[in-house]
């Protein structure tokens, strides 16, 4: 059989029109209800991003600082933000391990039922087929503050590969943004979801 | 016991717990690997090999084949972000052009190569520097719809470089050598130095510059350092006729060819860049220049009468210049919703050694590429793109605009020792593409990873301008004949990330 021209461009363009229609349904798909907790609970919400370059403790972008916001409040957890001042910088520059950042916090916020540290930390790696490639590693941290003994931890690695030279560490945390409150999203259903079994 | 107590107890152990299951951080061998892969499925019911045109000077999207490079890293003194010890880390990378069942190269090993290796060091000696041993390729950015990058130094060069940055300051110097990749198994020392300067000026403003010297020097004695074979027309070297000719006008020396004269050679390139963005709905927009002088050819080999001779061809090939500027302008018209770039790209090749035939080295070329992306949700975007280009011989006619073409080669007429090849010296390309983009990671031209499902058209003047299997010579023309094709459809289902 020869297949002519028109019939061959018909053929591919009814393909194409079939798996972009494949395509879309993936995005539109219902995702799993997130955990909540029985009662609005008043939570601590730390992020802090260490530069390895200089060794700078400063605050998240304030675009991913809101993305895990809606991530607490999905849970029925009422965000408080612990913002990285200099007074922050200089606690957490004292204190580099994760178990005294966590009292810090506690100490910091004593109305907080609840304590979420994310340390993101973010090196330059190598410049890649015309991108800027960093990585951004993550442990994230939830805990109740009365009883760190039941906290949740998750450390994780995210590549980055920047478009532009100029972009540095904040925009390489910002574009890991939805790898992080992906994680911190199922490190809150695990503790919210252990807190209120029966 | 009061409340506090209890409570104080309950996190002075559960402190105790974390402690325990938090361990230090690693202070030494970490090891971690990025790369990036790229493959695509792009059967051509037209007869091509699966990409819409000959280059992507027309864009990367569905110009270019599948590729992979895996870069491992181990820090065997990691870096410590809250101190100032010595650090240091060692970078291996492998790449090259193939993926199984993907490319004619089946992904076997041999299109692979170890492109990358060295070791990275820091607080040594001098602070906020880097120091790098080995390959040194480093480039100040990427015209992303062209895959170019102009404003590139030592990308040939092992050796050793010092990276100095300190807030808006970005200075890099090296030093090392370019033999083997200019010379391949014909390799003599190739002494290169260059490096660059980068500053920032205020928020919204860039600009750099530097470039790259390489030199190789005269060796008497040493035959791939840069000789010269004494009178040599440029004519005859192009046909390969020197050693006829020579024998022609000599026929009582037929053992005293030439000898070859020792010369020196000289190469390099100056780069510039000038960024600026971050206002209004302008992210950010690149400016690149690259001008450069080739490194002069080694040799050429004929065979006479059954002899092998060996024409030295430095000055033959020492008046290559490349003229390269782009530029690439990245908009969000509407968060979230629209998202445009746009790029531009002129490169100009001039030979003054060559006055008489077409060749990669004497020709211009100017190209603009327009990508729009329309996030449909956050995963799934409909991507249009266009672009359009003109490429001109400066030597003559060098493309086949018909299917007969293949038969003229001299003023669009038949000249079987004519030095033009086809028809026309102009070639003109129109490119459009469109598809769903999925992006796991939601919106943005340049995230990744990207799962594509393409449709591309190209309009080319010349005929069949796509890489194929067609008639390309005439006596293929005798047994298959010749198909007068100027259009270019195919389908692309791809995949491209970084990690």
């Amino acid at each position: 059989m020869v297949l002519t021209r028109r019939a061959a461009l018909g053929a591919l363009t009814s393909a194409l029109l079939s798996i972009a229609l494949v395509g879309v349904t993936p995005g539109c798909l219902p995702k799993t209800a997130p955990v909540r907790a029985s009662a609005a609970t008043p939570t601590a919400l730390c992020v802090v991003l260490t530069k390895v370059n200089d060794g700078t403790l400063t605050s998240a972008p304030a675009s991913l600082n809101k993305g895990l916001e809606e991530e607490l409040v999905a849970r029925n957890l009422t965000p408080s933000l612990v913002e990285i001042d200099a007074a922050a910088a200089d606690a957490f520059r004292a204190r580099r391990s994760t178990p005294q950042r966590v009292e810090w916090l506690v100490s910091k916020r004593a109305d907080a039922a609840l304590i979420v540290l994310v340390e993101a930390q973010v090196e330059y790696y190598t410049q890649m087929s015309g991108r800027f490639r960093w990585t951004v590693d993550v442990r994230v941290t939830a805990s109740p503050a009365s009883d760190l003994s039941q906290a949740v931890q998750s450390e994780f690695s995210v590549p980055v590969a920047l478009q532009y030279q100029h972009e540095r560490e904040e925009v390489a945390l910002e574009e890991a943004g939805p790898v992080i409150e992906r994680q911190v999203a199922s490190v809150l259903d695990q503790l919210v979801g252990g807190l209120s079994a029966p | 016991m009061s409340d506090s107590i209890l409570r104080r107890g309950l996190i002075l152990s559960g402190l105790f717990a974390l402690n325990a299951a938090l361990a230090p951080a690693a202070l030494a061998g970490r090891a971690e690997v990025g790369g990036y892969f790229r493959v695509a499925a792009r059967p051509d019911l037209q007869g091509g090999n699966g990409r819409l045109g000959y280059w992507n000077l027309y864009g990367r999207l569905m110009n270019e084949g599948s590729y992979a490079a895996v870069e491992m890293k181990f820090d065997v003194l990691e870096r410590q972000p809250l101190a100032k010890d010595p650090w240091t880390s060692l970078h291996l990378r492998i790449e090259g052009g193939s993926v199984s069942n993907a490319d004619a190269g089946n992904g076997y090993l041999n299109n692979y190569r170890v492109s990358q290796l060295y070791a990275r060091a820091g607080n040594v000696l001098l602070p906020n520097v880097t120091w790098q041993v080995g390959t040194l390729d480093m480039f100040m950015g990427e015209l992303g719809m062209y895959d170019m990058r102009p404003a590139q130094v030592f990308f040939d060069t092992v050796g050793l470089s010092a990276r100095y940055e300190k807030g808006p300051v970005d200075l890099l110097l090296g030093v090392g050598d370019s033999g083997y990749w200019q010379r391949g198994a014909s390799y003599h020392a190739m002494p290169t130095a260059g490096g660059y300067l980068r500053m920032r000026l205020g928020s919204h403003v860039e600009l750099g510059g530097g470039g790259q010297y390489r030199l190789q020097p005269m060796t008497e004695g040493h035959r791939f350092a840069p000789h010269n074979t004494p009178d040599v027309a440029y004519e005859d070297y192009l046909r390969q006729e020197v050693t006829e000719r020579w024998f022609e006008e000599n026929p009582n020396e037929l053992r005293d060819f030439p000898n070859p004269v020792p010369t020196s050679a000289q190469s390099g390139q100056i780069i510039g860049y000038l960024g600026f963005g971050g206002l209004g709905p302008l992210r950010w927009n690149n400016t690149f220049i690259r001008y450069e002088k080739m490194h002069p050819q080694l040799s050429t080999t004929e065979t006479y009468e059954g002899t092998s001779y060996t024409i030295y061809t430095n000055d033959l090939t020492d008046e290559r210049t490349m003229l390269l500027v782009g530029n690439e302008m990245q908009l969000r018209l509407i968060p979230q919703r629209l998202d445009v770039v746009w790029a531009a790209l002129y490169g100009q090749h001039q030979d003054g050694d060559n006055d008489i035939a077409p060749s990669d080295h004497d020709r211009w070329y100017a190209s603009t590429v327009l990508r729009t992306q329309i996030y449909l949700n956050d995963t799934v975007h409909l991507l249009v793109e266009s672009s359009i280009a003109r490429e001109v011989s400066t030597n003559g006619n060098a493309y086949r605009e018909h299917a007969d073409s293949i038969f003229a080669s001299e003023g669009g007429l038949p000249d079987t020792r004519g030095l033009e090849y086809g028809d026309t010296d102009t070639r003109d390309t129109w490119q459009g593409k469109t598809g769903i983009v999925f992006n796991p990671l939601g919106p943005g031209v340049y995230v990744r990873p990207s799962l594509r499902l393409l449709y591309g058209v190209q309009h080319s003047n010349q005929n069949n301008a796509f890489g194929s299997a067609f008639v390309d010579t005439q006596d293929q023309f005798a047994d298959f004949k010749s198909v007068e094709r100027h259009w270019h459809h195919l389908g692309s289902l791809e995949m491209e990330a970084w990690f």
